[in-house]
């Protein structure tokens, strides 16, 4: 058993092979063999709170159906169910899925990565460039001749459907 | 003064959105996160977001680029060239790597010179995936295929396939490559052809025995797939890497036809599939009048695990040092490493059944008999009259031997009833002490009394001490490539 403290000082105590989906988390572990129990106590200083709870819930879906058993031999009904479970995990709004995005990354869980990259990926798709500034906030702070001309002129072939 | 006025109002609104809805929590990652983020969505919508604001601008060029044609113009898919010139524009502008990059929507003569630009950019830009296909039918490339054999139209490789410049091969990023209906040049003579490439697959591409020759010494190579390939009679494999082999051939076409595989030195082939059936628009089969018989040499393959033989073979060969000997006639174990081996077999073919019997007695730890019942029957006559031997009918007299003990598992697919077919089935029932399944498929529900009948045999060879499951059923699958696909039964 390993403890993880959260940014706000919250504890989460994680099996060690739960938690060795992290390769940073199974790395400080590796490091750390055959020390003392108090050193099984991991810091994720840069997450709060509300992210290890999602994690952990993750780890232990994934833990109880291991990837490489999902490839070779998993029965498709099963496949299935899992992939309907990831749906409805990475169902959450963008602010979350930054965190988790942020998270992934620095525990290093590839898979969690990839799945919360693409959600985020799916939420931009098939939007216009405004709904995608509006839905991610993001401050735009062009000139009128940039964005009229500029932008749209140095990748013509962007635009060309739209524009026709 | 109109147009300034007009900024001013619609950069207000977008900021008045943000302070109702808290702060711009994507910008806040580090851009690594972001260009992974761009590199997920296809190309247009990731380059869309370079209107976002000064930040975005640049920030699509530097995610990894996945680039697919067949999604650049998804309302107007007539226009190929503009997707072709789309994907110029975007290589052009992209700083790299490029991850993957698929190329399947030109025909036109006139756009030739813009793959040479293309080609040049993206191994300039560290591409690792190539996919390159030509928007030719099939029928076209056959047709083509046949002109250039008779000779009748000197140019029409000239002016029809593209053929890819010696310089690409020189891309030291490349991993995987694919080409479709396309050329490589007699010059392609490289020292250090794509060292990093460890897949290609070859589609309708007119190679040549340089190529080849090089193709092999690539030095990470592990996985080669061709299919319907015109050039080399002779494929001689020599690669300290390679892993997989698939070499798909017509036996109708002789243009396509291969006439010897060797393998000569190759310590890490683990699957090697050869198949001679014929693309589905092929000639009917009583256009055909010749079968040949391809060759197969092993001299080195000690981790070969998996074969797979859907062709004509003559005879297998074995090398040992430089003495060649047939796989019929030598009892020794020299594929101790295969474990499971699929052949296409037409129990009137005594060549075929006899190169069986052979890689059986040569493989010892064989656990896996996959048998496909040869259902081309015009083609199987050629064969017949090709051999003009006797067929065989029963295994037991002609094959002695107790090589079998490592069997567990046997299929045979297109099951059709005939009496050889039972006796085999029944040999490995009284020569494979460890087989625990049996499993036989057919196709036809005309075939039930045919059926009945062999179940009855099966059943009274079997003794009672042996645990063998017996399953007989009806089944439409054929696929030849479907080789493991019953192995999870």
């Amino acid at each position: 058993m390993i403890t993880l403290i959260s940014s706000d000082k919250r504890k989460f105590h994680v099996l060690e092979e739960v938690a060795n989906q992290s390769l940073t988390i199974r790395d400080v572990i590796e490091d750390r063999r055959g020390r003392r129990r108090a050193d099984r106590i991991i810091l994720v200083t840069n997450i709060n709170s509300k992210i290890p709870e999602k994690v952990i819930v993750y780890w232990l879906r994934h833990f109880l159906m291991p990837e490489e058993i999902a490839h070779a031999s998993m029965s498709h009904k099963k496949a299935e169910k899992l992939k309907k479970w990831e749906a409805k995990f990475f169902d959450t709004d963008i602010d979350t899925l930054n965190d988790l995005i942020l998270a992934a990354d620095s525990l290093d869980i590839p898979s969690l990565f990839d799945g919360a990259c693409e959600k985020v990926s799916d939420i931009l798709k098939n939007r216009s460039a405004e709904e995608v500034g509006e839905i991610s906030k993001i401050e735009n702070e062009f000139t009128h001749e940039e964005e009229e001309e500029e932008i749209p002129s140095e990748n013509a072939w962007v635009w060309r459907n739209e524009f026709a | 003064m109109a147009p300034r006025l007009r900024k001013t109002r619609r950069a207000s609104s977008r900021k008045k959105a943000k302070s109702e809805n808290g702060c711009d929590y994507i910008s806040s990652l580090p851009e690594v996160l972001l260009t992974s983020i761009l590199s997920s969505l296809p190309i247009k919508e990731a380059a869309r977001t370079s209107v976002l604001s000064s930040r975005w601008r640049h920030l699509w060029k530097s995610a990894p680029l996945h680039l697919d044609d067949s999604f650049l113009n998804l309302d107007n898919p007539d226009l190929d060239d503009s997707s072709c010139e789309a994907a110029y524009n975007i290589i052009q502008a992209h700083m790299g790597p490029i991850e993957y990059c698929n190329l399947s929507k030109i025909d036109d003569r006139d756009l030739y010179p813009t793959i040479n630009s293309i080609l040049r950019q993206l191994s300039q830009k560290k591409i690792k995936h190539l996919s390159l296909s030509f928007n030719k039918t099939w029928e076209r490339m056959v047709d083509i295929h046949i002109r250039v054999l008779e000779a009748r139209d000197g140019n029409i490789l000239e002016r029809q396939v593209y053929k890819v410049r010696p310089s690409f091969f020189k891309c030291k990023s490349l991993k995987q490559l694919d080409l479709f209906c396309c050329r490589v040049s007699k010059n392609t003579n490289l020292a250090n052809m794509l060292p990093n490439l460890k897949e290609i697959n070859l589609e309708y591409v007119f190679l040549n025995d340089v190529f080849m020759d090089r193709l092999f010494s690539c030095p990470n190579l592990e996985k080669v797939k061709m299919y319907y390939c015109c050039g080399p009679k002779q494929v001689q494999i020599r690669s300290r890497k390679l892993r997989e082999l698939v070499i798909t051939y017509g036996i109708h076409f002789p243009y396509v036809f291969v006439e010897e595989i060797f393998i000569d030195d190759a310590p890490s082939l683990e699957v090697l599939t050869i198949d001679d059936t014929p693309c589905h628009f092929a000639t009917p089969d009583h256009h055909i009048t010749n079968i040949m018989m391809m060759k197969l040499k092993i001299r080195t393959a000690p981790n070969l695990g998996q074969l797979g033989l859907y062709c004509y073979l003559g005879d297998v060969h074995f090398m040992h040092g430089d003495d060649d000997c047939l796989v019929t006639s030598s009892p020794s174990a020299l594929l101790p490493s295969l474990k499971a081996l699929s052949i296409r077999l037409a129990f009137c073919d005594q060549d075929m059944q006899s190169v069986l019997a052979g890689i059986l007695r040569c493989s010892p730890g064989l656990e896996y008999l996959h048998l496909k019942n040869s259902h081309r029957r015009v083609l199987d006559q050629a064969v017949l009259v090709h051999n003009k031997r006797e067929v065989l009918n029963s295994w037991n007299n002609q094959h002695n031997f107790d090589f079998l003990e490592n069997l567990q598992k046997f299929i045979m697919c297109d099951f059709r009833g005939c009496e050889p077919e039972v006796e085999f089935a029944c040999f490995l029932i009284e020569k494979a002490s460890a087989l625990k399944n049996i499993n036989i498929f057919y196709r036809y529900t005309c075939m039930d009394n045919f059926v009945k009948k062999a179940r009855l045999k099966l059943y009274s060879t079997v003794q009672a001490s042996n645990h063998l499951l017996i399953a007989i059923g009806k089944d439409v699958q054929t696929g030849v490539h479907g080789m493991f696909a019953y192995s999870n039964l």
